[in-house]
């Protein structure tokens, strides 16, 4: 038996909540959506010939961070990246809530200084200019990181910092990773 | 001591992405590299089209549900073989078949595990990199004498059956798994023949999950299909995201030659070898159990291919071990799970 930090079921109770997370899915869904279609029509001109795919790896590159990154900051909210619960289990639930919080406002720290050093990452590609898919500059297709590193900054900051009842701990079978 | 507490800190909860960037942080302001450099790593992410696999697998594997070829076919079959006892021929045969059909239907569950590692070790080892099609082949083999040997412990074999004996009836009812058993056992050949690559595998899988479950079964709805394709995204998006770190990881590793200067101190020959791959299965072993096959794999690869490399090992066989190593982690955690069957008897 182990317990869990509620997700963020709360929040999707309010209509910004519920616009939220429709808006989070889907964008979630077309981007898997899309990434799924180029690489089918790659494999597919790959393997029989005939059609001009040399395009979609720059493409699937794009799409897949776009994806990753994300899909990160969805995690974020939803408490879904991976975690190791050995301690937070072991003690009572005061104790929990405050290792917990701790271990949001570290992840929150860390995410901040990642899309501190992304921004970098971007301001540096805008100086060289580079361009993929014939038009598509690079900055703008990197500039997804540091965002999504703010988002999920943001996101583990409000974890870390909320009320006491958001810190509701349930009983919940093998719901552990 | 900054590794101990990256573990304490690992312990008390924080996101293991977080962890690794910290650890790559920190290596990185040891060796006086621009810490920038960290996000180099993941902006490269998505240069690495292989790694779509694991979305697409994660997809998979959410229409047909966790871990489904684990629970429907290696461990029944396997229980199956442990209640065959004897030399009998009848036993021989369904111990082979056992092995033959767990192999194939273990395949599909380990190309996530295989073009991650082939990932990891591109960088951790440039010049000893293994292609994933080959990796996942040669594994397949230790993979199903492992869950065959491990189904005729009889303690394993009945709590394989108290927990998985529901999905196996289902099993039997309907006769789906047995078109998805069919599905993996062709896809395997064609990886084997050499006629696809696991990114094609992994698109073949991800299209018949969808294709059978909505269009042929009627077991799930558009919305539940795209539910599914969004949890699968937002998990293997976790799961990508700690591969990038790691991939910072793996190339400071091997830059700044820590892991080299390590395996100098330990010296060569048969018995530090002997050492070095009982230390190498049990951290395996316990990655598997504590963070499963996918991170598993992605945290443990890039501390011991060098290592082994550097040792003599065969990098082939380092995949190899890697595979074989966090799966029975994972299937090890499936098995401490399980509530014991009742009275007791193991395989009654």
């Amino acid at each position: 038996m182990t317990r869990d930090v509620h997700d963020s079921a709360g929040q999707a109770n309010d209509p910004t909540g519920k616009l939220i997370a429709a808006l989070e899915s889907g964008s979630v869904a077309c981007l898997f959506a899309m990434v799924v279609l180029v690489a089918l029509v790659k494999q597919v001109g790959s393997h029989f010939g005939g059609l001009p795919v040399g395009w979609a790896d720059d493409a699937i590159s794009a799409l897949l961070l776009w994806l990753v990154m994300v899909g990160s900051a969805v995690a974020a909210g939803r408490l879904g990246h991976y975690r190791v619960r050995v301690i937070e289990s072991l003690f009572p639930t005061g104790v929990a809530v405050v290792l917990m919080r701790l271990s949001f406002l570290t992840a929150a720290v860390v995410s901040l200084v990642l899309a501190w050093y992304g921004l970098r990452a971007v301001l540096l590609e805008l100086e060289f200019g580079r361009v993929v898919l014939d038009r598509v500059p690079l900055w703008a297709i990197y500039v997804i990181v540091p965002a999504a590193f703010a988002v999920m900054a943001a996101r583990f900051l409000a974890f870390g910092l909320a009320p006491s009842p958001v810190f509701r701990l349930r009983e919940d079978k093998g719901s552990g990773r | 001591m900054i590794g101990l507490v990256l573990l304490l800190v690992l312990a008390i909860g924080v996101p293991v992405f977080a962890v690794v960037a910290m650890a790559v942080l920190t290596g990185f302001l040891q060796a006086e590299l621009e810490p920038a450099l960290l996000i180099i790593s993941v902006l490269e992410l998505g240069d690495q089209v292989q790694l779509l696999a694991v979305p697409l697998m994660s997809f998979v594997a959410a229409i047909l549900g966790r871990d489904y070829y684990l629970n429907s076919w290696i461990l029944p079959i396997s229980s199956m073989a442990g209640e065959n006892s004897g030399l009998n021929p009848s036993s021989i045969a369904v111990r082979l078949l056992s092995a033959l059909a767990s192999g194939c239907a273990v395949g599909l569950t380990m190309v996530i595990p295989a073009v991650l590692y082939t990932a990891i070790s591109e960088v951790a080892a440039p010049r000893h990199s293994v292609s994933a099609e080959v990796l996942l082949v040669t594994a397949l083999i230790p993979v199903a004498l492992v869950a065959v040997a491990a189904a005729c412990m009889p303690g394993l074999g009945g709590r394989a059956r108290s927990v998985f004996g529901s999905v196996s009836v289902a099993a039997e009812r309907t006769g789906r798994p047995l078109w998805d058993l069919g599905a993996a056992i062709l896809l395997l050949v064609a990886v084997v023949a050499g006629w696809l690559a696991l990114l094609d595998v992994a698109l073949v899988a991800a299209i018949w999950a969808a294709v059978t479950r909505v269009l042929v079964f009627h077991e799930l709805s558009w919305q539940q299909l795209t539910d599914k394709a969004v949890r699968a995204a937002v998990t293997s998006a976790g799961v990508l995201l700690v591969v990038g770190l790691s991939l910072a990881w793996a190339a400071i590793l091997h830059d700044a030659g820590t892991l080299q200067a390590l395996s100098d101190g330990i010296g060569r020959g048969t018995g530090q070898t002997l050492a070095f791959l009982l230390v190498a299965s049990l951290l395996l072993v316990a990655g598997g159990f504590v963070f499963g096959l996918q991170i598993g794999v992605v945290l443990i690869a890039p501390l011991i291919v060098p290592v082994g490399l550097s040792l003599g090992v065969d990098a082939l066989g380092l995949g190899v071990m890697c595979l074989v190593g966090v799966l029975l982690g994972r299937g090890s955690l499936a098995l401490v799970r399980a509530p014991l069957p009742e009275g007791g008897g193991p395989t009654s």
